[in-house]
């Protein structure tokens, strides 16, 4: 292992300018990467993992970043150095790139199969029979089938998955040396994240190619890699084999953001709810069509569910398997072909008026996008003071500011800020912003939809734990919404799986967990235990 | 829960301080700091308040000739000079200015109005609501509208509140059609199903949540719209629907500038920077605008600066 490493990085450092002001994106980062090895980054959004890449590349936007300092060293010259030109030659045949989103990151006007034989067509003097001859052999390694038909094809016939297979065939039918994948799964539903890195990895060990990835997921960067780096703002905190610094994590950081993931159930202190609970919300065979492109297409169908007085329901699926449709269904965002809901035996479909924005007070909705979900142009203050208003649960301008105040510090945020703007804030305060706007009714019912996967593992964490403390303290009921089955079963305490529009299965939380009865399941189960 | 109490009431001193902080304080704030906003928006006030006085302030009448000078360059006594039949120059562009930017931001609040309304409804509304609104829209779209202008003149004979009426009729279908694709993008974003579930109506979503979104376009397209009314006018003053002579506006006076403009340049010259020195100010202060009323662009930065 003591052989020349083919890319060396040293000292690289990279400041940003942003109105006026400078600060250090990258700060003296050094890694080495050796033919056939795999190096993973990790860190946090805004940890400079994606920049340091990209700079390696020449692809930094200018003329905001600027490269201060550092080398690169691939093949005796370094890439700091180079000129575009000549940059250009080794981008896309020497080092390619894979990137995060599937559905962005390919043109949606141009075949497949012309982007996938492109680079080879640009780096080689390979005629245009030759390249597809080549490409079409690489989407059938890629685990494309009846790829030589598929090569016609546009990419938006293609599922995110498959797509993605795409992107690799493309990076690799140059036989480049390194291969940098950024974020190569992040994009990408449960399983097939685990396809793609399989195929990762069978590609680089069969090809030689140097490997480095780069993601915010520990369990991807512990399965696929042999050595890491982790990054906390422009600073690599740690180095070493994959292994080592996952059994004995050096620096304090690194620790953080292994114990950030809550691989646990849900903790005892927030499981109270008797047996006995009064049913809350019952929903019976709802079902939501759809027509896309004049065909109906069955988003939710048949789904039945009870949520008592207390109690927290999680609901498990992949994208595309209707568990936002029907949250949407019981807001009545989405109006349901079929079945009925009822709160407290009151059925909602053909509530109106005032009726219904009683229904408003008490069902609320904390959204996945923290920054969507706010409107950019009001203050803090006047987004928590709007229900408040509405509702009139406070008389005069001093009596709903104090109120304002109140609620952020029931969500940790410090009231001197309520005076900003969204755009201010970090993605985890926003969620903080949207949670307090969402209690600020006092509702019964919190319907959360993926609220932390938009965040940082360890601000993950931190959220979620709130919304566990105050259902204990205001006494509230929750739907949770997500497809991460440890962030269920940390929060839930009965779950339910969906898939395809169908509630597959459901049962507590540990008894799910314990003995799935549905082969999906146990399939969720395993990839989950695979990254513990 | 007492010490929660305390800690709520010495926060609410501290905010209290700076309470009533809204969008168009703070776009205010930040427009004052924008030295090439702040530029246009003084040139425009300085434009308006002569055209308001004109009438005691003018050196001479409109309509006052002195066929023995006829056409002369800039001079003491005429300090535009005078057209060829010997009116002063000055005078004019000072009663055409009067026309010019009464026609261009009535007629552009008129579309302004109109359009933004039609728009967010039809947006918003969407399905067969929005099916309908803007199938009118594509119909008005249809029909050449110089004939539709010239119609009304002939039906309803000529009046300046017509003139308006006609230019702003038309000038508002464009100003739907951009709100409407802003609008429609913006209703898919969460924090209007976030409103929704708040439990505000479709009206209350619509002005506070979805208007103050477009602005930014739409005052782009406001600042552009200006001009090219006034020159709309021009030409419809040319067909002798608009202002009759002896009265004038900025884009008769360009009009018949053109013609004589090898003879007696000035003719063309000083109208035609009177209407390019508007247009310069309404986009300095347009863009000046646009970025304020946007909490996300730098604060106070403006072209000056970047």
């Amino acid at each position: 292992m003591s052989s020349q490493p083919i890319l060396s990085v040293r000292n690289l450092t990279v400041v940003f300018t942003i109105r006026g002001q400078k600060f250090t994106a990258v700060d003296k980062l050094s890694f080495d990467i050796e033919r056939g090895e795999t190096l993973g980054i990790v860190g946090e959004s805004g940890s400079g993992k994606s920049v340091s890449c990209n700079a390696l590349l020449g692809l930094l936007p200018r003329p905001q970043a600027e490269i201060t300092g550092g080398e690169a060293w691939f093949e005796g010259s370094d890439l700091l150095e180079l000129s575009e030109k000549a940059l250009r030659k080794i981008r896309g045949k020497r080092i390619s790139m894979v990137f995060q989103d599937p559905m962005t990151s390919m043109n949606p006007y141009i075949r497949i199969g012309d982007q996938v034989m492109e680079p080879l067509l640009l780096h080689s003097r390979s005629t245009a029979a030759e390249a597809k001859e080549r490409a079409i052999e690489l989407l059938d390694q890629v685990g494309i089938h009846d790829a030589a038909r598929r090569f016609d094809q546009y990419p938006h016939e293609f599922s995110g998955g498959m797509r993605q297979r795409a992107m690799i065939a493309m990076a690799l039918i140059t036989a480049p040396d390194i291969l940098i994948a950024d974020e190569p799964t992040s994009a990408l539903d449960v399983t097939v994240q685990s396809q793609i890195l399989e195929l990762l990895k069978t590609m680089q060990e069969q090809r030689g190619v140097s490997l480095v990835l780069v993601s915010h997921d520990l369990g991807v960067v512990r399965r696929v890699t042999d050595k890491l780096v982790v990054m906390d703002r422009g600073v690599s905190v740690e180095r070493g084999r994959t292994h080592q610094v996952f059994t004995t994590p050096a620096h304090s950081y690194t620790q953080k953001l292994l114990d950030a993931i809550p691989h646990t159930a849900k903790p005892e202190t927030y499981r109270f709810v008797p047996k006995d609970a009064p049913v809350y919300l019952r929903a019976k065979g709802i079902r939501v069509t759809f027509s896309i492109k004049h065909r109906p297409f069955t988003a939710v169908d048949d789904v039945s569910f009870q949520v008592r007085k207390g109690e927290v329901l999680g609901i498990v699926g992949e994208s595309g398997s209707g568990k936002t449709t029907l949250s949407q269904a019981v807001l009545r965002l989405v109006s349901m072909e079929a079945g009925e809901v009822l709160l407290e035996d009151i059925g909602i479909q053909k509530l109106r008026g005032a009726a219904l924005k009683r229904y408003r007070k008490q069902v609320q909705m904390v959204f996945q996008d923290p920054y969507a979900s706010l409107n950019p142009r009001m203050t803090v203050h006047d987004i928590i003071a709007e229900p408040i208003r509405l509702h009139q649960l406070a008389e005069g301008g001093r009596a709903v500011t104090a109120k304002v105040i109140r609620l952020m510090q029931d969500v940790g945020l410090s009231p001197a800020w309520a005076n900003k703007y969204p755009h201010e804030f970090s993605g985890g305060q926003c969620q903080r912003v949207a949670i307090a706007r969402a209690i600020a009714v006092e509702p019964i019912l919190l319907i959360a939809d993926e609220p932390v996967s938009a965040l940082d593992v360890t601000i993950q964490a931190q959220v979620l734990n709130l919304l566990l403390e105050l259902i204990r303290r205001k006494g509230l009921s929750m739907i949770f919404i997500s497809h991460d089955l440890a962030v269920v079963r940390y929060m839930a305490d009965r779950v339910a799986v969906m898939k395809d529009g169908r509630m597959i299965e459901s049962g507590e939380t540990e008894t799910v967990y314990a003995s799935p009865k549905e082969r999906y399941t146990r399939e969720l189960i395993s990839l989950e235990k695979i990254s513990e | 829960m007492p010490e929660n109490m305390i800690d709520s009431l010495k926060s609410l001193e501290q905010i209290e301080f700076e309470e009533g902080r809204s969008l168009w304080n703070d776009a205010w704030v930040r427009l004052k700091r924008n030295r090439l906003a702040m530029f246009g928006l003084w040139v425009m006030l300085f434009l308006v308040s002569i055209s308001l006085l004109t009438p005691w302030f003018a050196p001479y009448g409109y309509e006052i000739q002195d066929l023995e000078l006829g056409a002369s360059g800039p001079s003491l006594a005429h300090w535009l000079g005078t057209d060829t039949l010997g009116r002063d120059l000055l005078t004019r562009l000072m009663y055409g200015g009067r026309v010019s930017l009464l026609v261009g931001f009535a007629a552009t609040a008129v579309s302004l109005a109109v359009g933004v309304i039609w728009g967010i409804v039809a947006g918003y509304m969407g399905g067969s609501v929005d099916a309908v609104m803007m199938r009118i829209v594509d119909i008005l779209y249809a029909l050449p509208f110089m004939i539709f202008v010239i119609l009304l003149m002939v039906v309803f004979g000529q009046s300046f509140l017509l003139l308006f009426l006609a230019i702003g009729l038309v000038e508002w279908l464009t100003m739907a059609r951009i709100v409407r694709g802003q609008v429609q993008a913006l209703r898919r974003q969460e924090f209007v199903s976030a409103a929704i579930v708040t439990g505000l109506s479709s009206a209350q979503i619509m002005r506070r949540h979805i208007l103050p979104n477009i602005m930014g376009p739409v005052i782009v397209y406001v600042t552009l719209t200006i001009p090219a009314v006034m020159l709309f006018e021009a030409f419809l003053s040319f067909l002798g629907l608009g202002v009759q002579p002896p009265q004038s506006s900025w884009g008769v006076l360009i009009a018949t500038g053109v013609e004589t403009m090898e003879e007696y340049p000035w003719l063309l010259i000083f109208p035609g920077l009177a209407l390019s020195i508007t247009l310069f100010a309404l986009n300095f202060l347009g863009d000046g605008l646009r970025d304020a009323l946007d909490p996300r662009s730098a604060s106070g930065a403006g072209g000056v600066h970047e």
